[in-house]
């Protein structure tokens, strides 16, 4: 709980310090062989999104708030198709209870599917920011785990989404604000911790070989919202051929890859 | 506070309780929605009738008890305030006898009856509180959150200490051998130490050596009923043990505990050399630790307790070669055993397609999809065929 607090402020560190320095680091990371393989990905289908909202209370005792949970769910659910089509995404809409009838264990399918790329997830993202350069250079693989899923659901492809939101308690806003002042008083620059505020993880997976193909983390104070769009505008449009995207010189093909993953 | 075997006790009377009671039904729909619950009515059955010798009567009439296994790699179990315990499988496939099981299931019923949830929680809220006022001191750098986080994963050692106390008797009550009380501390010790997690019942333990001993001391006090002539049910825990192990290897080898899917697939093997997933799961344990070098690194890193770096990385790379070779016996192996086994056709062709001999890995890998039935990674193997056919 408090480890994801601590990681909120980390994330939201991290944008502010690097964009703020204009240093040209991404979050983004790409498979190299994005551009060829975006002629067999077509057929996306959006996972249900991981939703995790929590109101940071003063105890320690930090409390999810599924009410928010439900409404940052739903607003991705009904977001992230219409996001996709516009980059040129044939969507196919995920339903658990379709995805049922035609395999066995689809549930717990789903979940090791999602805890495969959370495992990959935590290789690409070893170092948080990376040059543009590099970010193009990610072999990581979630392996065949999600075929029979892709078969049953007619997919190229998995589009994940995870998105942690948090707001403070009063009590804890309080608090800041005290530590804030007497920080003020100190040093002469005061800061007070966002009241609110949230992170995104996206990623492309395809579904045939279990290759990361794109995927992108994001996050932000003040605003306890996913921001769905802010995401995805790093994602490569379909049927452009290499758009949003550097052409990779041939010579970095002899170039050790930042992860080599091939299942 | 009362137990919940006292007849006063105010059991979800207080807004805490209560609260903790929402948050604990809420993470059993989580669990279940996300099919992580293990569907088996046979070891359901086998774990509830376990468990219905071990709570006792009086408590149950105020909790309703629930016992789950979950699909859950991690050697771990865990209760929950609402009256919900679960047991991974990643523990279950270690245990030897039944008496195992019901000594942690004891464990984990002494939690829920003695209410250890809300009195941790309680004690939290004085830990948190005292943090927080040590954060302001120290200007809002948020230092002194971080010993107060390992206070929220699990209960104090004087909780751990009373359960541990409690289960024996429970033990004895049903009828178990309490002689065999110490293997299970034995076994847990076996574990490496990251193979259970925070939150785990084992993470805020006492040592295990001195879990050991305080058994001795109580058994030898003379209070408890020792059982010495009851049976310890090994014969009829090895059956569901053998349904359990091929589930726990899959699902160790999905988050890239390749390591430990070798360790828990050789003992298998130490038990039925004849078992031809265990050969598989083994093969597959080594040949992705030989595509997967990083996540191989990272692993054995996080087990040893070692430094994660470039270095290890390039030490599992140049092993890709004899990790192979590994692979390749644990998947021939089993070609002695049953010559259609498909997946292990399945395994040789992804081996030689990852040494580069196209020709060897086709042919394997053609082999694997006419032997095999009900195929889900049929598009994976004809992709790998099709870029092996690629000019």
């Amino acid at each position: 709980m408090n480890n994801f607090h601590l990681q909120h402020r980390l994330w939201i560190g991290l944008f502010l310090v690097l964009f703020g320095a204009g240093c040209a680091q991404t979050p983004v990371r790409m498979d190299p062989d994005f551009a060829s393989a975006k002629q067999t990905v077509k057929k996306v289908v959006v996972l249900t999104p991981d939703v995790l909202y929590q109101l940071i209370v003063l105890t320690g005792e930090n409390e999810r708030q599924p009410e928010k949970e439900k409404s940052a769910r739903a607003d991705l659910e009904k977001k992230l198709p219409k996001l996709l089509e516009a980059r040129g995404y044939e969507v196919r809409r995920f339903d658990l209870e379709v995805a049922k009838t035609k395999l066995k264990d689809a549930d717990f399918t789903v979940e090791q599917v999602k805890s495969a790329y959370r495992a990959a997830s935590s290789q690409l993202y070893e170092r948080a920011m990376v040059s543009e350069e590099d970010s193009q250079q990610f072999r990581v693989s979630i392996g065949p785990v999600g075929g029979a899923l892709a078969e049953a659901l007619d997919a190229d492809a998995f589009l994940f989404t995870r998105f942690d939101g948090f707001e403070r308690s009063s009590g804890l806003i309080a608090k800041d604000i005290a530590a804030g002042v007497l920080v003020g008083v100190l040093t002469g620059v005061a800061h007070v911790p966002a009241p609110n505020g949230g992170s995104m993880e996206m990623a492309l997976v395809n579904a045939v070989n279990g290759n990361v193909l794109w995927a992108n983390r994001g996050g932000w104070a003040n605003r306890g919202e996913p921001n769905a769009q802010f995401m995805l505008e790093k994602l490569p449009r379909q049927g452009m051929p290499s758009a949003g995207k550097k052409e990779v010189p041939k010579d970095t093909e002899t170039k050790k890859p930042e992860e080599v993953v091939n299942r | 506070m009362q137990p919940l075997t006292d007849s006063q006790h105010d059991y979800a009377q207080s807004d805490d309780e209560q609260r903790l009671i929402q948050r604990a039904n809420a993470d059993d729909e989580e669990l279940a929605r996300k099919g992580l619950v293990f569907k088996d009515d046979e070891i359901d059955n086998y774990v509830q009738r376990v468990a219905a010798r071990l709570v006792p009567v009086v408590a149950a009439r105020a909790v309703s008890f629930r016992f789950r296994v979950i699909r859950d790699p991690t050697v771990n179990a865990f209760a929950l305030p609402n009256g919900s315990i679960y047991i991974t499988v990643g523990l279950m496939a270690r245990f030897e006898t039944e008496t195992q099981l019901a000594h942690v299931l004891s464990h984990e019923i002494v939690h829920v009856v003695q209410r250890h949830a809300v009195a941790q929680l309680r004690n939290r809220k004085a830990t948190m509180i005292t943090a927080h006022v040590a954060d302001l001191v120290l200007l809002g750098t948020s230092i002194a959150y971080l010993p107060a986080l390992g206070s929220l994963a699990s209960y104090s050692q004087g909780a751990e200490s009373e359960a541990d106390r409690m289960a024996l008797d429970y033990l004895s009550r049903a009828g178990y051998p309490l002689a065999g009380t110490e293997r299970t501390f034995q076994i847990i010790q076996e574990v490496k130490s990251r193979d259970s997690v925070a939150g785990s019942v084992w993470a805020s333990h006492p040592g295990n050596a001195a879990r050991i001993q305080a058994t001795r001391e109580a058994i030898a006090e003379g209070k408890l009923e020792l059982n010495p002539q009851a049976p310890d049910g090994a014969k009829e825990y090895e059956a569901v043990r053998k349904r359990l192990i091929i589930t726990t290897l899959q699902v160790k080898l999905n988050v890239r505990q390749y390591e430990l899917t070798v360790a828990s697939a050789e003992q298998a093997i130490v038990r039925n050399a004849n078992d031809p997933w265990s050969h598989y799961y083994r093969g597959e344990a080594y040949r992705l630790m030989a595509d997967d070098p990083t996540g191989a690194a990272r692993e054995h890193a996080w087990i040893h307790e070692t430094r994660y770096n470039t270095e290890l990385v390039e030490s599992y790379r140049k092993r890709k070669s004899s990790l192979l070779d590994e692979a390749a016996a644990s998947y021939r192996q089993i070609l002695t055993i049953d010559r259609n086994f498909a997946v292990a056709h399945r395994g040789l062709g992804l081996v030689a397609y990852a040494r580069g001999e196209g020709a060897a890995a086709r042919e394997a890998l053609n082999r694997y999809l006419l032997l095999g039935r009900g195929i889900d990674d049929r598009r994976y193997i004809q992709d790998i065929i099709g870029r092996i056919e690629k000019p």
